[in-house]
């Protein structure tokens, strides 16, 4: 999976959402000021204004007292129309989960990674249906009903109704919600204790060892059991000092770290840099100024572009607003591509090189190997040294006080040490690993992920639910979810063009000519038309649809989570939000004024 | 053209008020002078009312015992000719004529004092389909005025339209045309509600609730502290009989059972108007009778009640004022004994009299030297007038229907 490590730009989003907001109200309004000029002449006009007065009137007398007692009603009733059965299910969905799921012959993390998705899946695929189902029928048969008469007929504003049935259906979802992820995430941390073991043992092998065997150095452990071999490495003074005195514990310790990188709960704190690159000769920039890239290996889906191996070319990773830390933790998961075998048994080598490019002073960090599939752990001391060719003697530097450049960036290049061979990376694969969260914060972010998708869907529904019926609502909103999740990437190509074969009437005349979409169209008035035509259905329709549906994708935590990384906030949990409650405003406004201006009579 | 009758005795002094554009006309009648009774044929012209410039000058003698009033309303024109339009015959015209100039004139004096709670003017409700195709036309033009602190009855056939006017009223239904207000409001107006007490037709409850929790439910609608709530609520519950049933689901109850908790939901917010549709149904005798004893309680009150019922016993036993509807129209308004004397006779009621004194008072009666208990006339029961309104209506179908006794002799005459 590919993390989009950039933070989410929220002024244009809010931008957006405005810009996409007013033109809604604009349209909404301007049919709604014709339909009343057609229907009654010129008191019109007045007769909508009266509307958005009252309108607004009644979304300020809006009273909690009110639309907590309706939620508390819509709480009520869903509890004894039995939604929560679908406990029930989910209890007997994870009584014999672990016969299906457990598969020995994989890899512990990979394993666990089945687990989290599994967890997460029937949490969504339970939850999300059922709460759409029960916000979709709701309202509707509240107005069949008819019981809606004696609410409506109590001061009660419409604004209110809605917003109740939000609220009681949300809180109704947030009560399965908090369950269903306690019970999975217990479910969860119970599968792992076996896995846990080993990596346990080799933790355990590194204090005792290195407790005994060196001396002088101070190694501290908090508390009789090591949490993990990670805070072990915080908490271990002078790595280098640990390396020089005793190999053997210090390799006992890069197992562990490695090891402990692997540990399944993990939940990663990576900071991403930005990334460039330099070709195979030493340029950043081509002729004609643009920034080089790196080379395509030829596979479709990668998202990773490749560098050369033993060229100058490399990989430069610059980090920013970095503070200092007495190590660093370099994580990374680069893809070796092969022209040739390479060296029996071995990887390919790989190599940092941090990077001040104002003095231009340049450490070269041991090369390694690099583990394929899994991750790359390495910690950089604070203090660190290089060869200095004039002087020819080894120069001490800090980290952050020489490395350091414009304020707070740091450099750091990656680069391919075996000829003829390639080495892919993209932005996410290389991070500096902050200290670990605890695995249930990662968990509860990718919860409340989950959370938010249903809080929007339910303002969906309850919006819909407002002027169909129920199936008619719970059709729509399925739409919605749908569109949102599966074909916005889709539309997207479709509205910037990047679509082969045209929009819908292109791609009928083709398929009825039997044309394939790569031959052009012959140059003539009515290709001219239909392409015209294609133009506005695909750029005006499809704009305003792929503006009127919400992009699900947001609430997709769950992948973090089964990697091991923590949830950003910025970048995921921000959106989601900001998301959900750029739906409710005009969710609201239309619930409102559907329940206003329509009768509450079943027909 | 509208022709006007010749002067009634029905048109009691300052009865007759018509109002044309700005100016209201009125025929006032004097016992003494005979030369007013024999004024003759009103008649307006339909290209005056169109031409704005035309002096407002009556279009008859004013000398003859017309008088102009002030101006108001002036809408009533069109409709008075609608509604005249209505009538077939000469002789019905005029009586409808003269029974439109009588709403017209209660209409202004209604419109003048605040004491009216529900005004209705000229409300249509016509049912369409998805496709705007007309269903039904439930409500036909009706025009009427429920006063403070009385307590009114909605009668008609079944689907004449009387849950449509509730629902009307409390803006479940958009009218068609026409006016509504309630306390001087529209009827889309949330905080009239306030005030408002609605017993539906059918419990139309959650049925997922219990009777307390029901009642929680309801008051938490409206301001008040908590424990005032639950005072009001354990009043209620008391009061309607549920104490036994509290905390049973209502799915569980029977139909009266729901009726009840329906009436203590109406009346959560000790509201100044209640409008109940049929209160009474599926109520046990003893339920009944509470209900009617209730209906009193809050017209002592001072609150106002408009009720729709079938049972027309208990509707003349509570109710002032009624209104039959006939397939949405309007038939008959009035004070309910008002409607049910009987003009034409006169019942004398004595102690107790021999066969002989019998002659002996007819004579005496001739000199009014009896010793008279009671002189009154007889009253017919409501349920006469009912039938008697919904025959007359389906016999001649679009014609209101007026009482005969109500009819003068010398209308009769023309
Ligand atoms: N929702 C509706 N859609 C279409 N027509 C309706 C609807 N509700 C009522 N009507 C029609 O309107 C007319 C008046 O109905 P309404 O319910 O007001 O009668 P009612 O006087 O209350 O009768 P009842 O004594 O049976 O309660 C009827 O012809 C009915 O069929
Ligand atoms: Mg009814």
């Amino acid at each position: 999976m590919e993390f989009h490590p950039e933070p989410y730009a929220l002024v244009p989003a809010v931008l957006h959402w405005a810009k996409a907001m007013g033109s809604f109200l604009l349209i909404v309004l301007s049919i709604a000021m014709l339909t009343s000029v057609i229907l009654h002449g010129n008191k019109g006009p007045k007769i909508v204004i009266s509307w958005i007065n009252s309108g607004l009137r009644d979304l300020l007398g809006i009273s909690f007292r009110r639309v907590w007692a309706l939620a508390q009603l819509t709480i009520r009733e869903a509890v004894r129309r039995k939604a929560l059965m679908v406990f029930v299910v989910f209890s007997i969905l994870f009584m014999f989960a672990s016969w299906f799921l457990q598969d020995s012959t994989l890899r512990p993390d990979l394993q666990l990674k089945n687990y989290v998705s599994f967890v997460f899946r029937t949490i969504t695929f339970l939850v999300l249906p059922v709460i759409l189902i029960l916000a979709c029928w709701g309202l509707p048969e509240d107005i069949r009903l008819r019981s809606l008469h004696t609410v409506v007929t109590k001061p009660v504003r419409r604004s209110e109704v809605v917003l109740g049935r939000m609220l009681g259906f949300s809180t109704v979802g947030t009560i399965i919600l908090v369950v269903m992820g306690f019970v999975g995430y217990l479910w969860v941390v119970r599968q792992v204790p076996t896995m846990l073991q080993q990596i346990d043992e080799v933790v355990e092998n590194v204090r005792v060892q290195s407790n005994k065997t060196i001396e002088g150095v101070e190694l501290k452990f908090e508390g009789d059991t090591l949490p993990s071999g990670v805070e072990a490495a915080y908490s271990l003074n002078n790595i280098s000092e640990l390396r020089q005195q005793s190999p053997a514990a210090y390799d006992l310790y890069e197992k562990a770290l490695d090891l402990e990188s692997r540990r399944v709960l993990a939940c990663r704190v990576p900071v991403y840099a930005t990334l460039e690159y330099m070709d195979r000769e030493g340029r950043t920039e081509d002729e004609e100024g643009k920034k080089v890239g790196g080379i395509s290996v030829g596979y479709v889906w990668e998202h990773r572009e490749y560098i050369e191996g033993a060229t100058k070319a490399r990989g430069m990773f610059t980090f920013r607003n970095v503070t200092p830390v007495d190590r660093l933790l370099l994580e990374s998961r680069f893809e070796a591509f092969r022209t040739h075998k390479g060296r029996m048994g071995q990887s390919v080598l790989c190599q940092y090189l941090i990077v001040n490019p104002e003095t231009g002073v340049q450490v070269e960090l041991p090369a390694f190997e690099i583990a394929e599939f899994t991750q790359n752990v390495v910690t950089i001391d604070r203090k660190l040294s290089y060869y200095d060719q004039e002087q020819s003697k080894e120069i001490e530097v800090d980290l952050f006080d020489n490395m350091v450049f414009d304020d707070d960036k740091i450099r750091i290049d990656v680069r391919c040490l075996d000829s003829g061979q390639y080495l892919g990376m993209a932005q996410s694969d290389f991070f500096i690993r902050q200290p670990d969260n605890p695995f249930h914060i990662s968990f509860t972010k990718a919860a409340s992920g989950i959370w938010m998708m249903m809080v929007l869907i339910i303002i969906i529904s309850v919006t819909g639910s407002c002027f169909v019926k129920g199936p008619v609502a719970i059709l729509l909103t399925s739409a919605m979810v749908v569109i949102g999740q599966a074909f916005r990437e889709f539309m997207a190509k479709l509205v910037s063009g990047e679509q082969r074969g045209g929009g819908p009437i292109e791609s009928a005349y083709r398929l009825l000519t039997h044309m394939n979409d790569t031959s052009d169209l012959p140059k003539t008035t009515s290709v001219g038309i239909m392409k015209w035509l294609d133009e506005l259905m695909v750029k005006d329709i499809l704009w305003i649809v792929q503006n009127i549906v919400p992009d699900f994708s947001h609430f997709r935590m769950s992948p973090y989570v089964a990697e091991g990384f923590d949830v950003p906030w910025d970048s995921s949990l921000l959106p989601a939000l900001i998301v959900t409650v750029a739906y409710m405003i005009p969710c609201l406004l239309i619930g409102y004024y559907s329940l206003c201006l329509r009768e509450l009579e079943s027909k | 053209m509208i022709l006007l009758a010749k002067h009634t005795p029905c048109l009691r002094a300052n009865e007759g008020l018509f109002r044309y554009r700005n100016q209201v006309f009125g025929a006032e009648t004097r016992d003494d002078q005979s030369s007013v009774r024999d004024f003759g044929i009103l008649a307006i012209d339909d290209r005056a009312s169109k031409d704005d410039t035309s002096p407002q000058k009556p279009l008859f003698p004013t000398s003859s015992g017309f008088r102009s009033y002030s101006p108001v309303c002036p809408n009533s024109l069109i409709r008075l000719r609608q509604q005249a339009s209505k009538f077939e015959s000469v002789h019905n015209r005029q009586r409808g004529l003269e029974r439109c100039l009588l709403d017209s004139q209660r209409e202004k004096e209604r419109m003048d004092n605040d004491s009216s709670v529900i005004q209705i003017r000229n409300l249509t409700k016509i049912y369409r389909d998805f496709w705007g195709r007309k269903k039904v036309e439930a409500v036909k033009s009706l025009s009427l005025d429920v006063n403070k602190g009385e307590v009114f009855g909605l009668l008609g056939p079944n689907g004449s339209g009387k849950t449509t006017t509730l629902k009307l009223l409390l803006g479940l239904l958009f009218p068609t045309e026409g006016e509504l207000k309630i306390f001087g409001k529209p009827a889309t107006n949330v905080e009239k509600n306030e005030r408002i007490g609605y017993l539906p037709e059918e419990s139309y409850l959650y049925r997922f609730l219990n009777a307390e929790e029901t009642l929680d439910f309801y008051s938490r609608l409206f301001k008040g502290s908590s424990a005032e709530r639950q005072k009001r609520i354990d009043e209620l519950i008391d009061m309607v009989g549920l104490k036994h049933a509290r905390r049973r689901q209502l799915k569980e109850y029977s139909k009266g059972m729901t009726r009840r908790i329906g009436l203590a939901q109406a009346l959560i917010n000790n509201p100044d108007l209640v409008l109940l549709d049929e209160p009474t149904s599926g109520l046990d005798p003893l339920g009944t009778r509470d209900m009617k004893d209730l209906i009193l309680k809050l017209k002592e009150e001072g609150k106002t009640v408009v009720m729709c019922s079938h049972l027309l016993a208990d509707v003349q036993d509570v109710c002032d004022r009624i209104a039959i509807l006939f397939q949405g129209e309007l038939k008959v308004l009035g004070k309910v004994d008002e409607l049910l004397q009987e003009q034409e006779v006169t019942q004398l009621r004595t102690s107790r009299l021999s066969d002989a004194a019998i002659e002996e008072v007819q004579a005496v009666l001739q000199k009014h030297e009896a010793e008279l208990v009671d002189v009154d006339h007889p009253t017919t029961n409501l349920e006469d007038l009912f039938l008697k309104t919904v025959y007359e209506s389906k016999a001649r179908p679009g014609q209101r229907y007026i009482p005969e006794e109500q009819a003068s002799p010398s209308a009769a005459s023309e």
